[in-house]
Order: C-alpha cells, then sequence, then structure tokens
C-alpha cells in the first residue's frame, strides 16, 4: 500500500474544515480508517453525523477503498440492514486519482441526491418512489435515532419512563416511523 | 485527531512540498513526477502509476479524465529532464524511492540515461548530482525547450503517445502558419487529418496527440504564448461532424482563447475517443488509428478463432507498450528477466532494443510465435458475452 499517500490524504482532510467530513485512524496500520459525514443541509440526513468504516487494502490506490455506514442510515442507495453502499466510484468507476476524501465526498453528495433506480436496498427505494413523505418520516426518524449523537429522541424516553426496554422502545418507534402514538398502540396491542 | 499517525519521519520533503511542486505531482501518488509518461490525453503519471493503473485485460481509462488508451507510453526524456533539473534534490529522492520499490517488487522500469547515475550514488557517491545540477541548470533549461521534430521553440507541447517524442503545436499540426498574403480575415487554415506517425522516428502513434497541459502552462508562465508571438492559426477541428466545425482564428480572437477555450475546442474529454472511433469505423483500408482497431477487438466479443483478434490477457507489447496485445504475439526465448519479453505482431518487425521493463533484449535474441491458447478467462467471456473481463476475474476471485 502507498504509506505516505494515505497519510497525505488524512492530514488533507483534517485540514478541511469546512466540508463537513472527517477521518481519522484506527489501530496503527492505516488499513482500518473511520470516516464521518455531517448530514447535508436541507436534508433528511441533516443534524446527524453519519460515521463511515473504511477499509484500506493493499492495492490501493489502485483498487477502491472499502466502505460502509456504519451508522443505520434510511436511504434507497444504503442497505438498512448492514450499511452496504452502492456508489458507481467505489465499484467500477473507480480511478486511482480519486481520494478518501473525494469519495466520502460523494457519500454526502449522495445522501442530498438519492437514485432510488439503482438501489442497494429495494425496500427503501420503494417506499421513497411510492409514498415520499412516509419516506421522509422515516428518515428523519433514523437520524435522530441513530446518528444524533448523545441525545435520545423524546420518544424513546418517554417509552423507557414508561418502563419498556430499549430493545422493545426503539423496535417499536422504528416500526411507526417514529412516530410516539403509534409506537405506544403497537406496543400496547 | 493525529494528522500523522505513523509520525516517524514528519520533516520529510513530501509533507513541505512547495507550490511549484505541487504543478508537477503525479495524480496517482501524489508524489512528484518520477519517469514521467504521458497517455494520448496529454496528462502525465509516473512510470510505473501508469501502468499499475492500467487494465492487463481490457482498455485502460487515464485515471484523470477517463480517456481510453491502450499503450503504455515511453518514459518522456524531456519532462524527465525538466523535473531533474528543477527540482534536483527531491527527484533524486524519488528515484532512490523508485530503485527500492523496484529491487522489493523484483522488477525495473524503463531506462533513461541518469538511472545509472543514480543507481552509481546508491553504492556510494552522495550529493555531486545535485551539486552538478543547479549550477548551469538555468540556461540549460531554455534550452530543453524545443521541439523533438523541427528543433524550433516549444509551444503548445504535445507528448505523443508511445514514442514520447515532444512536439510543438506547428509539429503536432493543431496550429499552422497564417497564409502568406494574408490580409486579416477570417479565412481558416485548411483542415489536416490528425497525425497518424511521429515525425521524428516515424513510428505510429497510438491516437492524436492532444496538449500536454502541465508543460503548457509552464512554459506559457515561463515564456508566453508563442502562438500569439507569432500569429499562429489554430487549425480546425479534421472531423466537424462532432460539435460541430469552430474554425480558430488568429484575426478573429477564436483562437486566442486561454486554455478553457482550448478545452472547448480541442480538449474536450471524450469527444476526442468518439471523433477517433467514428473514424476507425468507417475505415476499412487499414487507415484507423492504431488504438482504435484495438478497442475495437478489446470491446467486440471474445473470438479465439482468428489469430488476429486474439487477446493475450496479462501481456504487454516492449515495443509499443500495448497492453494487452491483440493478434500475433511474439516472445522472446533468450531474454532472462522474470517478466518476459514479448512483441506484437508489428514491433516484432522493427523493434530493437531494451524492453518498457529494462529487459536486455538484443536484435539477435531468438523470438518464438506464441500459439494462441484459450484460457478461463476467454471461455469464460464467450459464454457470458455481457460481462466485462474485470467483472470475471473479481468473481473468480470470490469479490462480492
Amino acid at each position: 500500500m502507498d504509506l505516505s499517500r494515505v497519510q497525505k490524504e488524512i492530514k488533507e482532510i483534517s485540514l478541511d474544515k469546512a466540508s463537513g467530513i472527517s477521518v481519522r485512524v484506527m489501530g496503527n496500520d492505516l488499513t482500518r480508517l473511520q470516516g464521518t459525514i455531517n448530514g447535508p443541509k436541507d436534508t433528511v440526513y441533516e443534524g446527524g453525523v453519519f460515521v463511515v468504516d473504511i477499509e484500506i487494502k493493499g492495492v490501493y490506490p489502485f483498487e477502491p477503498p472499502k466502505m460502509r455506514f456504519k451508522t443505520k442510515i434510511y436511504h434507497p442507495n444504503v442497505s438498512s440492514q448492514n450499511g452496504a453502499i452502492c456508489l458507481d466510484i467505489l465499484k467500477d468507476q473507480w480511478s486511482p486519482a480519486l481520494t478518501i476524501k473525494t469519495a466520502l465526498l460523494s457519500l454526502q453528495a449522495l445522501l442530498c441526491s438519492p437514485e432510488p433506480n439503482d438501489p442497494q436496498d429495494a425496500v427503501v427505494a420503494k417506499l421513497f418512489l411510492g409514498d415520499h413523505p412516509l419516506f421522509e418520516r422515516t428518515a428523519r426518524h433514523w437520524t435522530r435515532t441513530y446518528a444524533t449523537p448523545g441525545q435520545e429522541t423524546e420518544g424513546l424516553t418517554q417509552l423507557l419512563e414508561m418502563g419498556f426496554t430499549r430493545e422493545q422502545a426503539q423496535e417499536a418507534l422504528d416500526g411507526a416511523a417514529g412516530d410516539l402514538n403509534a409506537a405506544i398502540a403497537a406496543l400496547l396491542g | 485527531m493525529s494528522p500523522e499517525p505513523a509520525g516517524s519521519k514528519p520533516e520529510m520533503s513530501g509533507m513541505q512540498s512547495s507550490s511549484e511542486e505541487q504543478d508537477w505531482e503525479c495524480a496517482v501518488c501524489c508524489e512528484l513526477l518520477y519517469k514521467p509518461v504521458v497517455p494520448p490525453c496529454g496528462h502525465p503519471f509516473c512510470f510505473w502509476c501508469a501502468h499499475r493503473s492500467m487494465s492487463y485485460t481490457s482498455v485502460s481509462k487515464c485515471p484523470l479524465c477517463r480517456q481510453e488508451f491502450t499503450h503504455l507510453p515511453r518514459v518522456s526524456e524531456l519532462l524527465h529532464n525538466v523535473l531533474k533539473s528543477k527540482f534536483p534534490g527531491r527527484y533524486r529522492e524519488r528515484a532512490r524511492e523508485t530503485v527500492e520499490f523496484e529491487a522489493e517488487q523484483e522488477i525495473e522500469s524503463m531506462q533513461t540515461d541518469e538511472t545509472d547515475e543514480v543507481k552509481e550514488d546508491e553504492v556510494g557517491r552522495e550529493n555531486t548530482f545535485a551539486a552538478a545540477e543547479t549550477s548551469p541548470a538555468a540556461s540549460e533549461e531554455d534550452e530543453a525547450f524545443r521541439c523533438d521534430n523541427c528543433g524550433g521553440r516549444l509551444f503548445h507541447p504535445s507528448v505523443v503517445s508511445p514514442c514520447s517524442h515532444c512536439l510543438c503545436g506547428l509539429c503536432s499540426g493543431i496550429y499552422a502558419r497564417p497564409p502568406k498574403d494574408e490580409v486579416p480575415s477570417c479565412a481558416s487554415p485548411s483542415a489536416q487529418p490528425p497525425l497518424k506517425q511521429c515525425p521524428v522516428c516515424d513510428c505510429t502513434l497510438a491516437a492524436p496527440p492532444k496538449v500536454c497541459h502541465i508543460l503548457n502552462d509552464y512554459l506559457v508562465k515561463k515564456y508566453g504564448r508563442a502562438e500569439d508571438d507569432l500569429g499562429l492559426i489554430r487549425r480546425p477541428r479534421t472531423r466537424s461532424e462532432s460539435g460541430g466545425a469552430k474554425p480558430a482564428c488568429g484575426c478573429c480572437g477564436g483562437g486566442a482563447g486561454d486554455g478553457e477555450a482550448e478545452g472547448g475546442t480541442l480538449e474536450g474529454e471524450g469527444s476526442g475517443v468518439g471523433e477517433a472511433r467514428r473514424e476507425g469505423e468507417g475505415d476499412i483500408n487499414g487507415e484507423a488509428l492504431l488504438q482504435d482497431r484495438i478497442i475495437r477487438v478489446l470491446k467486440s466479443p471474445c473470438d479465439t478463432e482468428s489469430q488476429e483478434n486474439f487477446v493475450h490477457f496479462g501481456v504487454g507489447c516492449d515495443g509499443c507498450g500495448v497492453c494487452p496485445i491483440v493478434g500475433r504475439r511474439y516472445t522472446c526465448l533468450e531474454c532472462k528477466e522474470r517478466i518476459g519479453f514479448d512483441l506484437c505482431a508489428r514491433c516484432n518487425e522493427s523493434h530493437v532494443g531494451p524492453g518498457r521493463f529494462n529487459q536486455q533484449h538484443r536484435p539477435e535474441h531468438k523470438m518464438e510465435l506464441v500459439e494462441p491458447k484459450e484460457t478461463l478467462l476467454h471461455a469464460l467471456l464467450k459464454n457470458h458475452p455481457g460481462y466485462t473481463a474485470e467483472y470475471l476475474i473479481e468473481l473468480l476471485n470470490g469479490g462480492e
């Protein structure tokens, strides 16, 4: 692997405060990095901080870095189960002149403009096209729940106070796209 | 967050490269270019960066602009010399890094006159290189900027592929002298068919040359625009059906724009390729551009019956640099180097001298025709014509 290039890239990202992305090294051999992407303004991801696991293989930059959302995110091009990303430049359209930074910026752009016709998660894509308002509500709920650091949603707090376990409460809220009353109904029903 | 996780060599020059040095960085390794090669699109890369970016099974694409190319060009002596005299210390460091990389990989890159010097340095001599370079460099550098063909002032330079001779705007046919009885008028010079042979060495060019911007920007900054000083006229594009004819004209300012205007007329991304392909397809007299014919075969369904269309996956030609070799392939029975020495049919008739990877090939070595042997990849491609070779290889490797 081209160590000095990866080092340079990390340094460059750390110097750029304006783009809303960051990266840090996990471990000590530069093969595992963790990136973060701030949810873009005026999208359902606004306010969220999304963590991306990055794996740099020995052949980098001649093959793309492996990227996967670690933070759960509700997006047609990201698996809601395991965070796998469907983005051409991370696959066959990769070029060795691209960088970790350009890849993270492309992910940020993907959050602004989803491609439901080339989906990674068919269920999310179907909702995106079929019931857009419900998609937006769900995506906002996921952003608040999973991508907002150190902040529990009001709904979750209330359900916990009512004596439900965290898992139960979270599952019910997710199933109800964040709607507290519907979640309570589901839990009591 | 620690910006320098390794933290072992914070003071290395790579971290504090000057802005001028950044202009000459390779887009792949992000270091100062070393042994630069220039594909037909005009974007330079280090020899190894270009080689490792190429596809061994299909058409390669420029990492920066994605223009297709098929030949690993020779190292550009002119750019090599410019870099060496502009950044003597850093260039030497790059040479040493590359020698280390090559020793590790047990391969060698194409040799330039100076590589031996560096190798000797490795053994003992220190700093003579840098000392010798700094003082006379200034005037020598001016002398270096000459067209390889006409010897005149270098302007609007293109490094032609695959031989890497550097041509001025007149010799590459991109510019023309104004007509003799010229009264300023918009009468444009005749279009010239794209250059098919290098005027210096007569080798067949892979594709028509485009300006090498990194070098052009430098020349313009340093000496101004010779094309303006000399009142030269930009030739119109040859085939006007693509994007409409835009006769560039010195008198009406059409051709005197800056780099961006040029981008519109000649360097329009991808259009050059489309244009070349159109010509190739319409041409049945063997006149098609060299690269075109190869791209056409590589993109056609896999054909193992015809020797002319057989693709030798993973094997490049040490003469012209085409990779993979399409058609007849010859291999040297006497070259000892691990990487082997192979030639395409065209080069087997003419090529002498060392290979792309410094194989010590001699003209008297015995070459043998390699019988086309169908591999698993050929078979898969024939059975699954919808898939690319890259995709199938990824599947074979158990990719996602």
